[in-house]
């Protein structure tokens, strides 16, 4: 009886379990909206308006539509890549570094630009070298970011230790700290080459009114497109193809020169490995 | 009926009547107010819900957007939360949901399972008081996610409710007072109302005399007094009308027209007047009771049926004129033309017949239908077309049976759309203007002609402008077909065109004249030889045009349509004619004349046929002089080869003989006189040579510069006359003998010298030209590169008669000239493939000019050095020729040299010794062979068989003819060196040096 009894249990929940695993698993990829998770490095405005086109390219490319969503901060960014929140990032080299070696991600391509750190004062500003920046105020976009790290790194050999011997002004993504030096609001700014150089948001004036002082080297491309652990095969090399012949059609073009991206190019280990330096910021204890 | 009106029940009253709408119009209007109110407080719910999700839309857009891009979920939630707990903003609840659909923060009283449907009006949120909105959240177009949430309608629904509830209250209220004022109010206004209706009756039954008495002064009291007034006026009016009918009756009966009043629908007569009685003889009543039948003919079209179809047609509103055949009381029949119209009298529509008699006019009109079947039959049987058209609407008045037949039946039809195609208006040829004066006035008859554009038929058209039956003037037109004229016409000026081709086409001139010599034409080539154009030259007499003179003697030649005139016969003109075109230019023509006979063989004038001979009588001269040079060729060659064997024999024994030492001085110049005479003797012979046919110059790649510079030096050395030369240095090489070119540049420049008696200038010039740039008259025989010689002098020129023969044998002005100077020249440049010709104008010099082809060959590198020295080898020799002498003086030169000598006379003994020795092993090194032997062997066949015994064979050919062929090219007879005779001790050396080395 109690033997007729588990059988009969045993049925009912496999019978449950057939009946409810289907509306469990996901629905197939071919069927659902694909999730692009860009890292916070822009406002969500000027994401949205410079990755469209790449988003477009990426539905073209695998026939499913894209989400492209982003996150409050960085670390929240770091922390749902590695909950697998997304299926595709548009990603830092650093954070794309944690992502391949912790949760498995699959690298896609690399931009062409690399990031490189320039840091900026007023026109009439009397700082005119690293020492001068001694006591003075920096604003910067996040303190995770390479572009942070680099202008860390050469203040330190100059001598200065940012937060101790500098104020720290940590703004919620780069565009604003361009905006915060010109304002007056910061002595100096850290910002990525990228939003400096030929930037359509930084306008003439602020051209006009603003001077680098310092200009890093380039260290690691700033950008790395990656896709989840679940990624098959065919779709990730389907994803290659189409990004890295993207530069032949005059949309990819345009994305090109707009986004200052320069390029998209194979994602190599020695491009992998240039990140390394970078990726403890991302680890919390 | 009375009782009946007084005993009206009350639901029937004015009173109650007035009561019930007054009633009836208060509670619509005010259930109109309340519906109204009740609309509009649900379209300020509408608006008012409409204004505040349009405010909170961009609020929801600006503050979530963002943040659900960027998945900030606390933030998100923070805000929603705040949203719904908000009693101002009056929101039940929000939901945020991604783009795939999924809720990722909500907040308020909301099933997430189900999310309600978004409502898109108030009045589908009214069931659960909740206003369900969706609203996209985006960023740049881009949507990131959505929002939904819950607008509460509670506050705005509870102050609608309370609107329609106090609006019913007041309009029940108002409809009760209306109730009491309408009822006390009725009472008030119809208690008077009996007296009136009473009064009413009395004047319906025509007692217009009743009063109606109602005291008081307000509405009802005045009301009666206007009824009183209005009796009286009724009364008036009726006795006005019995006047008025009276006075129509007595009109109705004086009209000159019968009047027939019918009965609209069925016809039948209701009155007549007495005018119709008299014209139909019947009494008024009588008439009252015909019918339109008996009034009438009877005969189709004039029948009951067709005067009931005018009568319709009538009442259907188309008035009717017409004629009838109308019959009278006694039978007879009479033309009337009746106008039917349709009238009201009283309330009745009636039909109005207005008839009048038309006997008289109708009698005019058959007499003159009479006159017009006769025009139209003579009109119809012309053979030509005859129309009548408007002259200010261009219709078509008439059109006679020709032209119905071949533009149809267009009476009627406008005549520029009916007589010609594709015309947009009035004709541009229309001949409208020219008829009619500037008074108006016909012009007459205009005859003009014109190609129809639909029959593309011609025609003869005769216009004139004629009164037509309205006393309008309108155009007629005559027309006769004149195609085959205008064929026949087409088909003689093409024949004309063509004959004006031919004589255009052809190549030679050709002048028509008249019989007394005028130009009729000149085709095109006649133009350009007598330089008149055909409308100068027509008209002018032919000899102003057609100016020929005898070429030598320049005297006019006679005039040819003369002679053509006087024999009646094809003439041709004398030889020698040269015409002399308009410009001064003189062409040899050769041409003839012949008359031109009509059908009858009548000479109605002359053609003469004449052609530019010039170039032709050119080549024939040149041809001449070329056959005269042969002939002599012939002659000179023979001489020449004789000559020189006997001057070989002459001019080595000389120059042996001054080779001894032992003569006497007064001796060796005798023999140094003989020798040069020799020596001149052998020039003489050369240039006789240089007839000779066949012979060929021997020809080496040289500069012309260097022949001509030497020459002229040489000719004009010690003389008055100088030579400037222009020889550039880049001048090409050519191919000559240079002997032969140095003749002709000595010949030239000897002629010129002579030329200049007093002393003067020569200039020569040498340039390079491609055969393109040669001048018109140089004949060359191929195309390419040339060296062209321009040799001028300043002399006394040549005379124009001479100047074509001086390149003539044996033709000279000079007393001691031979005549052969410039004949030989010209035989030597043609021999070169050359080309030589002259200018010359007396008093003022003459010009040379010269073309020589360029070389193919390169230079031969001048010798050196040119001495006569014993060979250093003793060479066995072999002396081949048939003259003995010329075989004794070699031998003894040979010897001289140093050399064993064998001598041979003719080939075949030549070819014997050679091989004797060849096979006696001591064979012979050179052979002298002479090239022709008489009646034996020559040279050219013994040296065949000279190689055949040994292949090696030295063999130098040796002749008189110095411009054989085989002189000049040896090397390609199988000889080493040629030895021109009459030769001297050096040349021999040389030709046993080239032999040796």
């Amino acid at each position: 009886m109690i033997m007729h009894c588990l059988v009969k249990r045993t049925l009912w929940a496999v019978i449950t379990l057939v009946t409810l695993c289907p509306s469990l698993l996901p629905a197939s990829s071919q069927d659902e909206s694909l999730v692009f998770g860009v890292f916070p490095y822009l406002s969500a405005n000027q994401m949205m308006e410079q990755l469209s086109p790449l988003c477009k390219r990426i539905e073209e490319a695998l026939g499913r539509k894209v989400i492209l969503v982003s996150a409050p901060n960085f670390l929240s960014y770091v922390e749902r890549t590695a909950r697998g929140e997304y299926d595709l990032v548009l990603t830092a080299a650093h954070m794309g570094h944690l992502a391949e070696k912790l949760n498995g991600w699959q690298r896609i391509v690399q931009s062409g630009q690399k990031t490189a750190t320039v840091l900026l004062v007023r026109t009439e500003s009397s700082i005119r070298r690293l020492e001068d920046l001694r006591g003075k105020k920096m604003a910067v976009g996040n303190r995770l970011s390479i572009t942070y790290l680099l202008a860390e790194k050469a203040l330190a050999e100059a001598g200065i230790i940012m937060g101790q011997d500098m104020e720290v002004i940590e703004t919620a993504t780069f565009s604003n700290v361009v905006q915060s030096v010109f304002l007056g609001e910061a002595d100096v700014g850290a910002t990525p080459t990228l939003l400096w150089d030929n930037w359509e948001n930084v306008n003439a004036e602020q051209h006009q009114q603003l001077r680098e002082i310092f200009r890093a080297q380039p260290a690691t491309p700033s950008f790395l497109v990656m896709a989840s652990p679940r990624t098959d095969q065919a779709t990730i090399r389907s994803l290659i193809d189409s990004l890295l012949s993207f530069a032949e059609v005059l949309e990819g073009k345009i994305f090109f020169q707009k986004s200052q991206f320069e390029s998209f190019q194979p994602l190599d280990d020695a491009t992998i490995e240039s990140a390394a330096p970078f990726v403890h910021v991302l680890v919390q204890p | 009926m009375t009782d009946q009106f007084l005993a009206v029940p009350w639901y029937r009253s004015l009173r109650f009547k007035l009561v019930a709408a007054a009633i009836t119009v208060e509670l619509v209007m005010l259930s109109a107010l309340l519906i109204n109110s009740f609309r509009l407080l649900n379209e300020a719910i509408e608006s008012q819900t409409r204004a505040q999700l349009e405010t909170l839309a961009p609020l929801f857009d600006a503050a979530l957007a963002g943040r659900v891009f960027q998945r900030d979920h606390a933030e998100v939630t923070a805000i929603i939360n705040r949203l719904t707990r908000s009693q101002r903003a009056e929101i039940n609840y929000i939901a945020v949901l991604d783009p795939a659909g999924k809720v990722i923060a909500s907040s308020g009283d909301l099933n997430l399972a189900m999310l309600p449907e978004a409502d898109h009006s108030v009045a589908e949120a009214l069931a659960d008081l909740t206003y369900d909105v969706r609203l996209p959240l985006t960023i740049i177009d881009h949507e990131v996610g959505t929002v939904h949430f819950g607008l509460s309608l509670t506050s705005m629904v509870t102050t609608q409710n309370r609107v329609v509830r106090e609006g019913i209250m007041i309009a029940a209220v108002e409809i009760l007072l209306s109730l009491l004022l309408l009822t006390t109010g009725g009472y008030l206004i119809t208690r008077h109302i009996r007296a009136l209706t009473d009064g009413t009756r009395r004047v319906a039954q025509g007692d217009y005399s009743a009063q109606i008495l109602v005291p008081g002064h307000d509405e009802i009291a005045m009301l009666a007094a206007d009824f009183n007034s209005m009796a009286a006026a009724v009364a008036a009016h009726v006795r006005d009308l019995r006047a008025s009918e009276m006075r129509f009756a007595a009109i109705f009966n004086a009209v000159g027209e019968a009047i027939f009043v019918h009965d609209s629908m069925t016809g039948e007569i209701l009155d007549v007047n007495q005018r119709m009685c008299e014209m139909y003889g019947y009494p008024h009543e009588e008439a009252l009771r015909c019918d339109i039948g008996t009034l009438s003919a009877g005969i189709p079209p004039y029948t009951t049926s067709e005067a009931l179809a005018r009568i319709q047609a009538t009442v259907a509103g188309v008035p009717q004129i017409f004629d009838w055949h109308a019959r009278t009381k006694d039978g007879r029949l009479f033309w009337v033309e009746a106008s039917l119209s349709s009238v009201k009298i009283g309330d009745t529509k009636r039909l109005l017949a207005v008839v009048r008699d038309i006997s008289g006019r109708k009698k005019t009109e058959e007499e003159r239908n009479t006159a017009i079947a006769r025009f139209q039959t003579l009109v119809n049987s012309l053979d030509a077309l005859v129309y009548v058209a408007d002259m200010e609407t261009y219709e078509l008045l008439f059109i006679n049976n020709y032209g119905r037949k071949v533009w149809g039946d267009i009476v009627g039809k406008i005549c520029w759309q009916s007589l010609q195609s594709g015309q947009s208006g009035p004709c541009s040829f229309c001949t409208n203007q020219q008829l009619l004066d500037e008074n108006g006035r016909p012009t007459g008859t205009l005859v003009w002609e014109f190609q129809n554009t639909i029959t593309s038929g011609w025609y003869e058209c005769r216009d004139q402008a004629i009164p037509w039956s309205n006393d309008r003037f309108v155009r007629m037109e005559i027309a006769i077909d004149i195609t085959p004229r205008k064929e026949a016409e087409k088909a003689l000026a093409a024949e004309r065109e063509q004959l004006a081709v031919t004589l255009r086409s052809i190549g030679d001139g050709v002048i028509t004249t008249d019989t007394r010599g005028g130009i009729v034409l000149l085709n095109a080539a006649a133009e350009e030889l007598t330089g008149w154009s055909q409308d100068e030259a027509q008209g002018r007499p032919l000899t102003e045009v057609f100016n020929i003179v005898h070429e030598r003697t320049l005297k006019p030649c006679e005039n040819p349509v003369e002679k053509v005139m006087t024999s009646g016969q094809v003439i041709g003109l004398a030889n020698h004619t040269a015409l002399i075109a308009r410009d001064g230019r003189e062409r040899k023509i050769a041409d003839s004349g012949a008359p031109i006979r009509d059908r009858k063989g009548r000479i109605i004038g002359v053609v003469l046929v004449f052609r530019d001979v010039t170039e032709k009588s050119r080549m024939e001269e040149e041809l001449r002089k070329v056959k005269k040079l042969e002939s002599i060729g012939v002659l000179a060659g023979g001489i020449a080869h004789d000559f020189n064997n006997i001057l070989t024999a002459i001019l080595g024994n000389i120059n042996l003989a001054l080779l001894d030492d032992d003569i006497r001085d007064e001796t060796r110049k005798l023999l140094t006189e003989a020798e040069k005479a020799s020596i001149r003797a052998k020039g003489l012979s050369r240039q006789l040579l240089t007839f000779s046919k066949g012979g060929e110059p021997v020809k080496e790649a040289s500069s012309i510069a260097e022949v001509i510079r030497d020459s002229a030096d040489f000719v004009l050395h010690g003389s008055k006359v100088t030579c400037i030369y222009s020889l550039p240095d880049d001048l090409w090489l050519v191919d000559i003998d240079k002997g032969q070119m140095s003749q002709v540049i000595q010949n030239i420049i000897i002629n010129a010298r002579q030329a200049m008696p007093e002393g003067g200038t020569i200039r020569i010039d040498c340039k390079n030209v491609e055969s393109s740039q040669a001048a018109p008259g140089a004949s060359l025989s191929s195309t390419g590169k040339y060296i062209k010689i321009d040799i001028s002098d300043s002399g006394i020129g040549i005379p124009a008669n001479l100047i074509d023969r001086i390149f003539d044998p044996y033709f000279s002005t000079k007393e001691a000239g031979s005549g052969l100077g410039l004949a030989i020249t010209h035989s030597i440049i043609s021999k070169h493939d050359g080309s030589i010709s002259v200018q010359s104008k007396q008093g003022e010099g003459t010009t040379f000019t010269l073309y020589l082809p360029i070389s193919i060959r390169k230079q031969q590198q001048k010798k050196s050095e040119e001495v006569m020295e014993r060979t250093a080898h003793k060479a066995k020799i072999m002396i081949m020729d048939d003259e003995k002498l010329i075989r004794e003086v070699t031998s003894a030169m040979l010897n001289l040299l140093g050399h064993e000598v064998i001598p041979a006379k003719d080939g075949k003994e030549a070819i014997e010794l050679y091989r004797q020795h060849q096979d006696a092993g001591d064979p012979i090194d050179i052979i002298i062979m002479d090239l022709t032997i008489p009646g034996g062997m020559g040279g050219k066949l013994a040296i065949q068989e000279i190689h055949a015994i040994n292949p090696e064979a030295k063999v130098i050919v040796s002749s008189g003819y110095s411009n054989d062929p085989v002189m000049a090219h040896c090397q390609d007879y199988g000889f080493i060196a040629a030895l021109v005779k009459p030769f001297q001790l050096q040349d021999i050396s040389e030709a046993l040096k080239q032999a040796l080395t």
